[in-house]
């Protein structure tokens, strides 16, 4: 392809595969194709197509994934209350009026500093039960009896009394 | 009077001219957010099982489609998950269950027989159960991991099917889930039919000897005896 070719037939949004191989070995025409479309200056530098390990579709699986698992821990997250300031002058104001009032009209007997510690709420730790050796049964009219066993030992003995089982067990 | 007013003021203070302080210590800001992503376990079940651990002001929430679990707790309390659930998600352990039935039954004492391979487990049962007299009715052994369904055949027209379910690392003890025994009917109208014995679940204590004595009630002078033996594969 000439320059002459490529300058008259150039199109600023589409960049044919012979104006790519043109504009790769001409200077003055990638100046030009440049100059009406920027795009064409990475074009003009090749390359493979790059796409993400595993493939496009797995990638934005992945991110609307980790995206869904953020805004689901933002969502978690305590809350932070924003209280202006003045709403907080007004509520102290307030507070301290209906206290001050209180002493002026009742008098007040000094507080002793109680002993008691802000403390972490904590699940209850429990020490772990031994699960039952039967979990579920067929028949709710059935009695299970679980023979105690020291937990170190070799042997648990478990009696099931079912009225339901055949005679010829 | 000046003792009454340093407690106002500085109740004033602290409500109204604290707003960086307040701002910078959110209420509850002791609680944490906190991912975690299993390999090789449901997250569901994670959640089960970290369940009892999670406070009052905790909460989880379970994404499927990234089999992640989201916890919010205090710190503490978020530990103590965390430790709980790296054990949890291991890949799925093998293991080999032995099962035995044995017919038991009480009968005059010149009568009673003990084969030589019961003589154990009539040893141990002395003194706890009535019976004194044991025969070996099948024996099977399954091998197989976490998540499996094992379908087996005993002697004595016995059939036997269940699920091997999840190791439990806290009690060491593996879930034997839907456990259904099953007989070929020898006579009478359902002649050569699998007629249902018993369904049930259990938890077996890996390496201990369960013993499950089934009998229709407390009086009777027969019982089917299911002897387990769970194990670990090496």
């Amino acid at each position: 392809m000439s320059c002459e070719t490529f300058l008259s037939s150039m199109d600023a949004a589409e960049l044919t595969a012979d104006g790519l191989a043109h504009i790769r070995t001409c200077a003055s025409c990638l100046s030009a194709s440049v100059a009406a479309n920027p795009d064409n200056l990475f074009r003009s530098l090749g390359g493979e197509e790059l796409s993400p390990d595993g493939g496009v579709d797995a990638f934005v699986a992945d991110v609307v994934q980790q995206v869904h698992i953020r805004r689901t821990e933002v969502s978690m997250e305590p809350s932070r209350r924003h209280v202006p300031l003045v709403y907080r002058w007004s509520l102290a104001a307030a507070v301290s009026a209906a206290v001050l009032s209180g002493f002026l009209q009742f008098g007040v007997a000094p507080v002793e500093p109680t002993g008691a510690r802000s403390s972490t709420p904590m699940a209850s730790q429990s020490p772990l039960a031994t699960r039952p050796v039967i979990e579920s049964y067929q028949s709710g009219e059935a009695t299970i009896v679980e023979l105690p066993s020291d937990p170190s030992s070799d042997i648990q003995v478990v009696m099931v009394f079912d009225e339901t089982l055949p005679v010829d067990l | 009077m000046n003792k009454t007013l340093l407690p106002l003021l500085t109740l004033l203070l602290l409500l109204g001219g604290s707003p960086i302080l307040a701002d910078d210590a959110p209420a509850g800001s002791n609680l944490s957010v906190k991912t975690f992503q299993f390999k090789h376990k449901e997250a569901s079940r994670a959640a089960t099982a970290i369940k009892s651990l999670i406070s009052a002001e905790g909460s989880i929430s379970i994404q499927p489609s990234s089999n992640t679990l989201v916890v919010s707790d205090h710190i503490e309390n978020l530990k103590n998950v965390a430790a709980l659930l790296l054990k949890f998600d291991a890949p799925s352990r093998s293991f080999k269950l032995s099962i035995r039935l044995v017919a038991a039954s009480r009968v005059d004492q010149g009568a009673a027989k003990i084969p030589d391979e019961l003589k154990p487990i009539s040893q141990k049962l002395s003194g706890l159960l009535r019976f004194n007299s044991f025969e070996s009715v099948g024996e099977i052994s399954a091998e197989g991991a976490e998540g499996d369904a094992v379908v087996c055949d005993l002697q004595g027209g016995f059939h036997a099917d269940f699920l091997f379910g999840e190791y439990d690392v806290e009690s060491d003890s593996i879930r034997v889930s839907d456990l259904q025994l099953s007989r070929l009917q020898p006579t009478g109208e359902q002649s050569g039919e699998l007629v249902k014995l018993l369904k049930t679940s259990l938890n077996l204590k890996v390496g201990q000897m369960v013993i499950m004595s089934v009998s229709r009630d407390p009086q009777s002078q027969k019982a089917l005896m299911v002897v387990f033996v769970a194990r670990k594969n090496s």
